[in-house]
């Protein structure tokens, strides 16, 4: 082989070196300051991939602030990050499939307790040092001590799945994610017993929010297990309800909540199938006769939405757009008259949003 | 120098029956038996696993043989866990494995789980890069694989019995029985294997702390007969039965706190085969039934489920050697999958009724070799057409140049279509184009012996099938993904004497991106395919002298992401691997005995988000064929 050819070969192997892709990603590790206004971005992460993130969004310097548990603590979270909870000095956060509530720090993040509970959803503040916790694929509500950081008791449900909670004086009202189920029951939190089980409108009652009149809210249906979507208002002090709403079979509604001065009455509709219809963020005033009809804000195909939450301060409407679960997530936030103001890139999963004003 | 000759006739003449070929270790190459690929394939790039490095792998799975013997990446979901194959990018589902020119991926999900496939039962085993859908049908996108066992002779009244025992790390324990019986023009043949292993291997969790695994444990037991009839001479029928169960508690991942989780996989193949040759046609049918019967529960999340799917697969062909240098082959496949949709009485199900023509030509003293292949297929209601040519020149004694181009198809598996709940009836076929090309460099050099083979391949798929969802995963056709990439497969063998020293380095390079995507700020596009890696490579370094034999295997497997956007990923790992194997007489029978060493340096490694791999391993085997007369 002659010098020029020799040379020629080095060079094309040079190339192809130089022309081959980098396969070492980039990370960076910076944590947040400190501010008055905090937006919690709970990103549940991929189911089984172990990869939820706790994003913070600070408003006022329009800041977003990625896996700052991981950056805090040097470890992951763990798998299905479901809900979080501000209590006394801690962060109680979810982790649902990780069969755990981790105790986090309120100032540096620093975990201080990983408490073992089965399957946790959702954390209901009590007082300073008692809390419920519901479980998925369980009759089971745990009771802990954010104080302690102990687990100090369980109360047994009628069915299974305990899911969302809401406190009125000393009754919770608990609804129990089961298909199987079309009632919210009333426990005395000062005793823990059961005192009262209310009938709503449909099957699998999941969430539940109290309005500005004091009236309950229940969203009930399991639309893939085939239960209709309905949503029941009910008087706390009598049980009685006081109107529901059908939603069209195809509907999966999820993840309501309310405005600033609860009277409009946020949701999500899902369509996981790449389509437009029953797809976005739907509100309604709490006197409404009927549900609306099209998307405050529409889903584009392709398209769902996974998060939900008002801002108390500014009544601005926080949309988390889960990408399909299989890439980082976006955020973004409108004016409550759909004016879209930011977008911004979160974890995978985007879930819920906690805000810690 | 007497025994030795005497042993080797012995073994050589077990070579049709039985996986101990010789007692001078010397790897046999051998061509793949199926009559599609072998003739009508020239520009394909084929590996066929060379008969000593089968024989090291004996007492393990396809998943082991291929992770550290070929560079396609397998997606391992740990230690005698679910594995599936990933070929120059392609998912699981796009990758096919057939048994005997049969496919036998799971009817409902489309893939094969390789760690269910025990070397013990493939005579040969051989890897197809790259598509071939008009000879293997639409499904083939990434490549296949490709387990034979090897035809039965009839010239003399034998009859032959081995057992083979291993036990390993982890209480790893296993047993193997086959024999064969000619007599006349008669047949008979089994294969029996169980295993048991607790997978109770430590490992270290993410704050530090040293466990155990648990709930690992592994049992199962397969079975497979053969019986062949010699209906006349290059004429003959045979029926093979493979039954087998895999009883497996999938241990909790790095997040899970326990796990009860528990499955079953069962898997029954029965096949019959027909083959008539003379000196210028050859017919062949084939007909196979595959139940596969998948239990999973789960009693913390109060889940049972239980999952039937069946197929038939039929294919009748006819070869004809039209001139001196050409041949031509016709073949009818028709492929019938159905299931039963749980807590439902519907029963989905999928046919594929194609007619397939492959012509290949010669030119210039057979240096040049052109195949022109075509394949209508009717899938339900809808008719595609697959065409492909291939090429190989032998531009000089030692430089053979090759090239392939294929239209790939890939119709959605009836999970994707009809699974409850996020099954998606609307989804579209995969479809793209497929080209790939490569030379292979043989030298010999006084005792050295060089093999080069090098492969750049270009694949575009439209209508990529992705799984996306939260509570409710659903696929859609979300994006269209370009594969590109390079291959290597370098060898130097020196040889003198008894002594024989090799050195064999193959890598692979693989960048397959997102290039567009129907979903609204896909952050994806430009990004590499989950779980592939861009580098990916294996070392194998050792020796044979006389009866023994050394090699030491190292793998590299690098940068995973997990995520579609690149922002999750896994590090890069390495594994060292020995493999010692011995043959030698025991009151004359021949013996072989086999000793493994896995991940020799004890890396820390996960193959699979938060599954851990076990440290340094070994499990250690005898052979002993106690009858052969």
């Amino acid at each position: 082989m002659g010098g020029k050819n020799f040379k020629a070969v080095i060079l094309l192997l040079f190339i192809c070196i130089a022309s081959c892709k980098k396969d070492k990603p980039v990370t960076n590790n910076i944590l947040p300051g400190h501010s008055a206004t905090n937006v919690y971005v709970v990103c549940e992460g991929n189911y089984g991939n172990g990869d939820a993130t706790l994003y913070l969004y600070q408003p006022a310097k329009d800041s977003v602030y990625g896996d700052i548990y991981q950056k805090a603590n040097g470890a992951t979270l763990g798998d299905v990050f479901q809900s979080m909870q501000h209590i006394g000095h801690y962060y109680f956060l979810c982790i649902n499939n990780s069969d755990k509530v981790v105790a986090i720090n309120d100032t540096n993040w620093l975990s201080v307790a990983s408490l073992s509970i089965p399957q946790p959803r959702y954390i209901l503040p009590i007082s300073s040092n008692k809390a419920y916790v519901s479980t998925l694929y369980s009759k089971k509500i745990y009771i802990i001590n954010p104080e302690a950081l102990t687990v100090t008791g369980n109360i047994t449900m009628p069915s299974l799945n305990a899911e969302s909670m809401c406190l009125q004086f000393n009754n919770a009202f608990i609804c129990s994610w089961d298909t199987a189920d079309n009632k919210i029951y009333q426990v005395d939190v000062t005793s823990d017993a059961l005192i009262r089980t209310i009938p709503v409108a449909g099957y699998a009652p999941q969430e539940v929010l109290i309005d500005e009149e004091q009236m309950l809210w229940v969203l009930a249906g399991d639309q893939p297990q085939g239960r209709i979507a309905t949503f029941t208002r009910i008087d706390p002090s009598t049980g009685e309800m006081l109107a529901s709403y059908t939603f069209p079979a195809a509907a999966d509604p999820l993840k309501p909540a309310f405005n600033n001065t609860k009277d409009t009455l946020y949701y999500i509709e899902d369509n996981n199938y790449g389509g437009t219809d029953n797809n976005g963020i739907y509100r309604m005033n709490i006197h409404d006769a009927a549900l609306p009809a099209i998307p405050f804000i529409p889903a584009v195909a392709n398209q769902y939405f996974w998060a939900l939450g008002i801002d108390p301060a500014t009544g601005n409407i926080y949309v988390g757009d889960p990408k399909g679960f299989v890439q980082r997530g976006s955020v973004s936030i409108y004016k409550a008259d759909a004016t879209k103001l930011t977008t911004f890139n979160v974890g995978l999963g985007p879930g819920h949003f906690y805000f810690d004003y | 120098m007497i025994a030795l000759s005497s042993f080797t006739d012995v073994t050589n003449a077990q070579q049709i029956q039985d996986t101990l070929h010789e007692v001078k270790v010397i790897g046999k190459q051998d061509k793949t038996n199926d009559i599609r690929i072998n003739g009508f394939a020239p520009g394909q790039k084929i590996k066929t696993i060379d008969s000593t490095t089968l024989q090291q792998y004996r007492l393990q799975n396809i998943a082991s043989l291929l992770s550290q013997q070929v560079p396609v990446f397998v997606k391992s979901y740990g230690f005698n866990g679910l594995a599936t194959l990933n070929f120059r990018g392609a998912s699981a589902a796009q990758s096919q494995v057939l048994w005997n020119g049969v496919p036998i991926q799971n009817a409902a999900l489309g893939i094969a789980d390789v760690s269910t496939l025990p070397v013990l039962f493939a005579d040969k085993v051989s890897v197809i890069y790259g598509s071939s859908g008009a000879l293997l049908g639409s499904g083939n996108v990434g490549g296949a694989l490709l387990i034979e066992n090897t035809l039965p002779v009839f010239d003399t009244a034998r009859t032959t019995c081995a057992v083979t025992a291993a036990m390993g790390s982890f209480g790893q324990y296993l047993g193997g029985l086959n024999g064969s019986i000619t007599r006349h023009r008669w047949y008979f043949s089994a294969n029996l294997f169980a295993q048991t292993a607790q997978n109770d291997f430590k490992y270290t969790d993410e704050t530090g702390k040293e466990k155990t695994l648990q709930n690992s444990h592994l049992k199962s037991g397969a079975i497979l007969a053969r019986a062949a009839y010699k209906i006349a001479e290059r004429n003959i029928i045979s029926l093979s039965a493979w039954y087998q169960q895999y009883n497996r508690q999938i241990p909790p991942a790095l997040f899970e706190q326990a796990s009860v989780k528990q499955q079953v996989d069962g898997s029954l193949r029965l096949l019959l085969d027909w083959k008539k040759e003379n000196d210028k046609s050859t017919w062949y049918a084939k007909g196979a039934f595959t139940r596969d019967y998948l239990h999973y529960s789960d009693s913390a999340a109060s889940i049972i489920s239980d999952n039937v799917s069946y197929q038939y697969y039929q294919e009748v062909g006819w070869k004809r050697l039209i001139s001196q240098h050409s041949n031509l082959l016709i073949f009818a496949p028709v492929q019938l999958s159905w299931i039963d949709i749980e807590d439902s009485n519907k029963i989905k199900q999928q046919s594929r009724v194609a007619l397939a023509a492959a012509y290949d030509i010669s030119f210039f003293q057979s240096r040049l070799n052109i195949a022109v292949n075509a394949r209508g297929e009717v899938i339900d209601q809808q008719s595609i057409f697959l065409p492909g040519v291939d090429a190989s020149y032998k531009l000089t004694r030692w430089l053979n140049l090759r090239a392939n181009v294929q239209r790939t198809y890939r119709v959605p598996t009836l999970n994707e279509l009809y699974y409850v709940p996020g099954g998606n009836p609307s989804l579209k076929p995969e479809q793209g184009w497929n080209e790939d090309a490569g030379y292979i460099a043989k030298i010999k050099w006084g005792n050295f012996s060089v093999y080069h083979d090098l492969s750049v391949y270009n694949r575009l798929i439209n209508n990529w099938v992705i799984w996306l969802g939260g509570a409710i995963w659903t696929p859609h056709n979300i994006a269209a993904v370009n594969s590109r990439g390079v291959e290597t497969e370098n060898n130097i063998v020196w040889e003198r004497g008894n002594w024989k020293i090799h050195l064999g380095i193959n890598t692979s390079y693989v960048v397959a991106t997102t290039q567009s995507s129907y979903q609204p700020n896909d952050n994806s596009v430009g990004k590499q395919i989950p779980y592939t890696p861009l580098y990916n490579g294996q070392l194998n370094f050792g020796f044979s002298y006389k009866r023994l034999y050394i090699n030491y295997n190292h793998t590299y497997t690098g940068y995973r992401y997990i995520t579609s956007d690149e922002s999750e990923y896994l590090t890069p790992y390495q594994t060292g691997n020995m493999q010692v194997m011995y043959n030698s007489f025991l009151l004359r029978h021949a013996i072989q005995v086999i000793g493994q060493c896995n991940n020799l340096w004890n890396q820390t490694y996960q193959v699979v988000a938060y599954r851990p791999m076990p440290g340094i391993n070994a499990l250690i085997g005898i052979k002993y064929n106690f009858l052969d007369k």
